[in-house]
């Protein structure tokens, strides 16, 4: 900058910076030696607060004490124009004092965040009640509040040449693994992309396989969740304005498991664990075997049931493919429906969806009873599973399931059933084996992922990996 | 070597498809089949499920003559204008004429079927077969179930034989141990089918010969595959008065010893009873008289079945599997059947009585 240029044409060349934009605020005040210009959005600074920082700046300036700008909520450094706009976006306020060329921040942007509730689409019976919010610190914040430890490292860097969007991992560095770490920041600092929008967005460059339908990356809203799971050595990444969280490298089980596990009695925990394991399977196989059943091998129906499925198949005009892509179609488009629909009469459309056109689907013979009962019982089991990706995943696999089943009966199950193990193996999350501690089998955390063991029981360090070499590329060893 | 791999699984789904389809809507039950043979065709009843209106499952029989089990199924088929599938067959009946023959020759097809089930009960009935196919008042219930319940019941009571077609077949195959089925009788208004008791085979074919209930019921204690209960009920004569005993078989032994043309089988017979009004079990002198009693007893009655089996030369106990395996020379002296028609069989059976209700 040029001295001979006036304060009044300082002003207007940085509000040219910023366009012109109307809630732009650079002002000149005074200072001990001359003035200075405050600049900042009033949109995102309280204007209040500002007064009463540079009240308490001017002050220690004028006791002239010696470094007098740094204090907890600002720092000087020298002007730059690309420091001053970055700082400016991000909801600082920036004091210019053109004379010794300097400039002075202070850090206090008020974006507008709403407090911190329990996420609805994770809601637990015991444990917190807590979920992460729209804003990086403050959920960086409510971790640290669980982990009281030196060890936690909270790195960021920004993305995206027009969003700007900060992005943040944090992981605890005695127990990650450090080859983990620098495969999460040479994927995060390879991301280049003009515009990140979300935290999907990130996931789709930061994943081993894009095309599978298995998520590599856990996505939680839960604070206790990330905590439990950057103990065991994972890293979880964050986004600023995302009220989630992504962790990796985790196991297709680590999205069996829920907080309720583990602040639950023991037994009742493996019980439920168990359950949402075989759920996986009802919400994948039952359908197809119903299918196969009705279709191909009806005589493997014990004599009594084989009446009632009889009487229920009798007058059904359709095959029972067609029968079941029906009632399928009918209560995805009522789940799908019943998102968007305003909170107060979402429970209404639901039951008159479900029971209303349910029963009378059954009595106008269009579907048979039986199978309503079977889409229904998947489509419960398929919720069961405690985290939203998993879910949509294992609603999207029962499809090429049915398929196999109506084209070749049990034979076509089971070719699918080979089909889909033989992919999961495959898959890699962070380079981690995905079906873990059973393929590869280790002996030491295979019950953990079945049961929840008492906690006085595990001296070891729980770790999700244990370490082997990179998966090589072709399959192989892992 | 992929490419080839992946040709190969894509073949491989050529080898099973929607060809193997059999969508059960198109499909009728058949819980219940009765065959009967005359002068050398083949007259089978089918009953199956109809269903009239959703909700209503009925049945209705079907008749198909031919020469073979698959022939008379497909005459049925044509005259009812639907398929038979015989997966869920729960019940055979064969008329006695029919089980004059082999019966594993003629039930070929339930074998070489894969959809076919070798769990179906299997029965002999007297006299016309047609009979026995209709719901009579007096059943309550549908025909197939009436069958299905009264042989699951009687079983259970060892009244006959647990014996499903698989069973049948290895006991038709084994020259060793004669095959015996459920007798099937109508009772004496005509009314009702009633189970008589069993009917002995000997060398595959029926022999012509049945034993009553409680004769067959022996015959499944001397063999050693009784049901879950096991009755037997005496008169003891005390002074000028009788009270009945009624005691049921709780743990037992056999021991067979086979000497050149003796066997002397003993069985030790542990008892409960469960009904005897003269009381006293407690009384050590009671029990004693009331062991030897029913030993005497009960060695008369298996003496006198066993000697039943020899009129029919039908070895139902399966005595000839032990003979055949630890005295090959009287295996060897000639057909098994007739060896065992000429032998000396001896029971002695030994009871005690180990429980005595909660009474005392």
């Amino acid at each position: 900058m040029d001295e001979v240029q006036s304060m009044d044409s300082l002003i207007l060349s940085i509000k040219n910076i910023f366009h012109n934009s109307t809630d732009l605020v650079v002002r000149e005040v005074s200072w001990k030696d001359g003035s200075a210009l405050v600049c900042f959005y009033n949109t995102i600074t309280e204007s209040g607060e500002v007064n009463r920082q540079i009240e308490i700046l001017r002050h220690r300036s004028i006791a002239d004490l010696p470094d007098w700008g740094n204090t907890a909520a600002s720092s000087v450094e020298a002007f730059s124009q690309s420091k001053l706009v970055e700082n400016v976006t991000n909801g600082f306020v920036a004091i210019f004092f053109p004379y010794p060329n300097l400039l002075l921040t202070i850090t206090m942007p008020s974006f507008e965040t709403r407090s911190t509730q329990e996420p609805s689409n994770e809601l637990v019976i015991r444990g917190k009640h807590e979920g992460f919010v729209e804003s990086v610190d403050k959920n960086i914040s409510l971790i640290r509040k669980s982990l009281g430890v030196p060890d936690l490292v909270v790195q960021d860097l920004r993305l995206g040449e027009d969003t700007n969007t900060k992005v943040t991992y944090v992981y605890i560095e005695s127990i990650a693994d450090p080859e983990v770490i620098k495969e999460v920041e040479t994927r995060l600092e390879h991301i280049h992309a003009s515009k990140i929008m979300g935290l999907g967005q990130i996931e789709d460059y930061l994943e081993d396989s894009v095309w599978t339908p298995f998520p590599q990356w856990l996505t939680t809203e839960r604070p206790d969740r990330v905590v439990a799971n950057i103990l065991e050595g994972k890293v979880a990444v964050f986004m600023n304005h995302s009220p989630a969280a992504l962790v990796a490298p985790v196991t297709f089980f680590s999205f069996y498991e829920s907080p309720d596990d583990f602040n639950g009695r023991v037994l009742v925990g493996s019980f439920f664990r168990l359950l949402r394991i075989i759920s996986f399977f009802i919400a994948v196989f039952l359908p197809a075997f119903y299918i196969a059943l009705t279709g191909f091998h009806p005589e493997i129906l014990p004599y009594e049931l084989s009446k009632k499925v009889k009487l229920a198949v009798e007058f059904i005009p359709y095959r029972p493919m067609v029968e079941a892509l029906i009632v399928e179609l009918f209560i995805e488009v009522i789940r799908e429906a019943t998102i968007r629909l305003p909170a107060p009469i979402g429970p209404t459309i639901g039951i008159v969806g479900g029971l209303v056109i349910g029963d009378a689907i059954v009595n106008a013979g269009l579907v048979s009873n039986l199978m309503v009962i079977v889409v229904a019982m998947t489509a419960i089991s398929s919720f069961v599973v405690p985290n939203v990706e998993m879910n949509t995943t294992v609603r999207i696999l029962r499809f090429p399931f049915m398929l196999a089943a109506s084209f070749f009966g049990f034979f076509g199950i089971a070719i699918g059933t080979l089909i889909l193990f033989i992919h999961m193996m495959n898959q890699s999350s962070l380079n981690q084996p995905y079906l873990s501690p059973v393929i590869p089998f280790d002996p030491s955390r295979f019950k953990n992922v079945f049961f929840r063991l008492p906690y006085f029981k595990s001296r070891k360090q729980q770790q999700t990996f244990t370490h082997g070499a990179p998966k090589q590329k072709g399959g192989g060893k892992t | 070597m992929k490419k080839l791999a992946l040709i190969s699984i894509a073949c491989s789904f050529l080898l099973a498809g929607c060809w193997d389809e059999r969508l059960y809507k198109e499909f009728t039950i058949v819980p219940l089949v009765g065959y009967d043979r005359e002068e050398g065709e083949l007259t089978g009843y089918h009953t199956y499920t109809t269903v009239s209106a959703p909700d209503m499952l009925s049945y209705s029989t079907v008749v198909g003559k031919g020469a073979s089990v698959k022939e008379v199924g497909f005459d049925a088929n044509r005259k009812i204008g639907e398929t038979l599938d015989f997966s869920q067959l729960q019940v055979i009946l064969v008329s006695e004429e029919m089980a004059k023959s082999n019966l594993l020759e003629t039930f070929d097809v339930l074998f070489r079927e894969p959809h076919n089930r070798l769990s179906s009960k299997l029965a002999v009935v007297e006299g016309e077969i047609a009979s026995y196919m209709e719901k009579t008042e007096e059943m309550g219930l549908e025909a197939p179930d009436f069958y299905l319940k009264n042989l699951k019941t009687a079983a259970a009571h060892s009244i006959i034989p647990d014996i499903n077609v698989n069973e049948a077949s290895t006991r038709i195959n084994d020259k060793g141990i004669d095959l015996f089925l459920p007798y099937i009788k109508m009772s004496e208004s005509g009314e009702i089918p009633e189970l008589a008791g069993v009917a002995l085979f000997s060398n595959k074919v029926f022999s012509g010969h049945t034993l009553d209930d409680k004769e067959s019921l022996i015959v499944n204690i001397l063999a050693k595959q009784p049901g879950k209960f096991t009755v037997f009920s005496y008169e003891w004569k005390q002074g000028n008065k009788t009270y009945p005993i009624t005691v049921e078989i709780a743990r037992y032994t056999k021991k067979w010893n086979i000497h050149d043309n003796q066997i002397d089988a003993n069985y030790k017979v542990k008892l409960s009873v469960e009904e005897f009004a003269h009381n006293h079990l407690n009384d050590e002198k009671t029990v004693k008289e009331l062991e030897q009693f029913l030993s005497k007893e009960m060695t008369k009655d298996f003496n006198k079945v066993i000697k039943k089996l020899q009129e029919a030369k039908s070895d139902a106990v399966g005595f000839g599997r032990t003979v055949r395996a630890f005295h090959p020379h009287l295996w060897n002296e000639g057909k098994w059947q007739d060896t065992f028609a000429e032998l000396d069989i001896e029971v002695k059976v030994k009871a005690k009585i180990a429980h005595s209700g909660i009474l005392n």
